[in-house]
């Protein structure tokens, strides 16, 4: 189906009523996205089976690197469907349930090991604290706390990073500080803007999209909590996000 | 790898080229398919045919859109119950609770998942 299709049918449920252009923009945006997503899936799908037949090694190496960017483009899409869908007013619910926020910073961990890896970090984390309970949608949390861990693990190569999650009086407390790159004063100010992405971490990866931090702190939001950084250029990035207990 | 003998699998796919590489790869796993391009179609097949194993069906489709043939199928006795696969590239919640409301067994986004992926999906639901 075309884009405009897509983008009509989508545009013509939610917003029949309305011309806001926020929500307007919002829609646009998943439609876009599902749109590229298509042609994406062909080509992820095309690799898929020409890698799986019989071809030589050198071939199969060309063709994995293409893959491989493929799953980077499919990666940025859906970061930023994700972001648009927490955007939109109407297309967001919450789905709420006790969780231990410790086992959401044990996940994602695990899922940003080969980050850990790649980029050679020390990581500190005392993985037996207390079960810290709090009441929120874990799918959504985890993606809103992953972009934090990413960004530390991506910006400080080589560097350490220091986790810890305690409690602190009616709210649970994740600390994230590592010795990267750092954010400069000015970009601070808007570090928490869509798709605005500070300097140096442009200068050091051209290619990210620049939306995490933004829906990381409208997550954050979402459950009633709040989002604190301190950085300093080549010294290193402190967040703080502090999520109420149940 | 997966064996769908004597498993009949209908797969409801717009893009042409996409329905040939899952299909291709169904029918590696000697599944027996048959392809829709769009939702009227497939309601069509449904209806005309024995009972499918397995529905893959595709969301964002002509003519009639994919939770509109999963309404035409639960008002279809005949062919009410049939196991579907959603495999979209829409994905958000609201979309997947609706497909699961709907009668949904799984709920895939097609371009997060490999070929071998999907396979294994539809193996889950027609051990």
């Amino acid at each position: 189906m075309s884009f405009l299709g897509i983008f009509n049918k989508k545009k013509n449920k939610k917003f029949a009523a309305t011309s806001n252009e926020e929500q307007f923009k919002d829609t646009f945006i998943l439609a876009l996205v599902h749109r590229l997503r298509t042609p994406l899936n062909g080509a992820r799908w095309a690799l898929d089976s020409v890698i799986g037949s019989e071809t030589s090694e050198d071939k199969k190496k060309t063709l994995n690197e293409g893959y491989n960017k493929i799953i980077d483009a499919i990666n940025t899409v859906n970061e930023i469907l994700k972001v648009a869908e927490i955007n939109s007013i109407d297309g967001f619910t919450l789905r709420k349930e006790k969780i231990n926020l410790c086992l959401v910073v044990d996940d994602i961990l695990k899922c940003l090991d080969f980050l850990i890896k790649k980029n050679e970090i020390t990581l500190e984390y005392d993985n037996k604290c207390d079960p810290l309970t709090i009441y929120g949608d874990k799918e959504v949390l985890d993606i809103g706390l992953s972009n934090i861990f990413d960004n530390a693990f991506r910006y400080s190569p080589k560097g350490k990073v220091i986790v810890s999650v305690s409690k602190e009086g009616s709210m649970v407390k994740i600390v994230i500080k590592d010795n990267g790159i750092g954010i400069d004063r000015e970009d601070m100010k808007h570090i928490f803007e869509k798709f605005y992405r500070g300097k140096n971490a442009i200068l050091m990866d051209p290619n990210e999209s620049g939306v995490g931090l933004f829906s990381t702190k409208r997550i954050i939001e979402m459950h009633k909590g709040n989002i604190s950084l301190d950085s300093e250029v080549n010294k290193g990035t402190t967040i703080e996000v502090r999520l109420p207990i149940d | 790898m997966a064996n769908f003998q004597g498993k009949r699998i209908l797969l409801v796919e717009d893009d042409n080229f996409l329905s040939e590489l899952l299909s291709k790869k169904l029918i590696e796993n000697q599944a027996s398919m048959m392809r829709a391009a769009d939702g009227e179609e497939a309601i069509k097949m449904l209806k005309s045919n024995p009972k499918f194993d397995l529905i893959l069906l595709d969301l964002m489709l002509p003519k009639i859109g994919g939770f509109e043939v999963m309404e035409a199928i639960n008002a279809d006795e005949k062919i009410k119950g049939t196991p579907i696969i959603i495999l979209s590239n829409l994905g958000q919640k609201n979309d997947i609770e609706k497909g699961v409301s709907l009668g949904a067994k799984k709920f895939l986004v097609k371009a997060i998942l490999s070929l071998d992926e999907i396979v294994d999906a539809a193996a889950e639901i027609i051990k």
